[in-house]
């Protein structure tokens, strides 16, 4: 097994982890997180294959801009401790 | 098949199969759009891994970025639809919104 497998097998394990860890938590921050780590985790495996555009893409646009903004509605949409915020 | 890469359709199989389990358990309407995000990742990584396979062409690189938009457009939309729906209701849990007019 030479090192280009061996990452490989590293990003799908994380991207795996992250993605089950997210089934079973029950807070929702914590989820968005475990999906922000999946979601750079796939944009690793993209890149060892030969997508790398694809992989920028995923980077900028999922983990930049979608991951933010379900953050947002998060914070707009959850009690905390009783109080609406 | 040019490239060994029966591992990763596994884990675009678990993927998929995770992020429809996240949309039909969960309580909350921020973990369903999660869950919608990682079924179309997982629809994506499938794409980009029989690109590879097939050389000389884009195809699915091409296709891939049409369904990031897609998703995009539609991650905004469900979150601008959570909004107004907690603003209605006062509750982001898609159970307690049981009744379509007020």
């Amino acid at each position: 097994m030479n090192s280009s497998t061996a990452i490989l097998y590293t990003f799908e394990g994380l991207a795996a982890i992250s993605a089950v860890a997210m089934l079973f938590t029950r807070n929702v921050l914590y989820g968005t997180l475990l999906l922000m780590v999946c979601l750079l985790a796939v944009a690793g495996i993209y890149v060892l294959l030969n997508a790398e555009f694809i992989a920028i893409t995923q980077i900028l646009i999922y983990a930049g801009g979608i991951m933010v903004l379900i953050v947002f509605g998060l914070m707009l949409t959850t009690k905390f401790s009783g109080k609406p915020l | 098949m040019s490239f060994p890469a029966e591992h990763i359709l596994y884990l675009s199989a678990l993927l998929f199969s995770v992020g429809l389990m996240v949309i039909m358990i969960k309580q909350n309407a921020i973990m369903m759009l999660l869950g919608i995000e990682l079924l179309l990742n997982a629809a994506n990584l499938n794409l980009i891994v029989f690109n590879k396979m097939q050389t000389g062409l884009f195809t699915g690189q091409m296709f891939t970025l049409f369904v990031i938009v897609i998703a995009v457009c539609e991650a905004a939309v469900g979150l601008a639809i959570v909004l107004r729906v907690y603003k209605h209701y006062q509750t982001s849990s898609p159970d307690e919104v049981s009744e379509l007019k007020d």
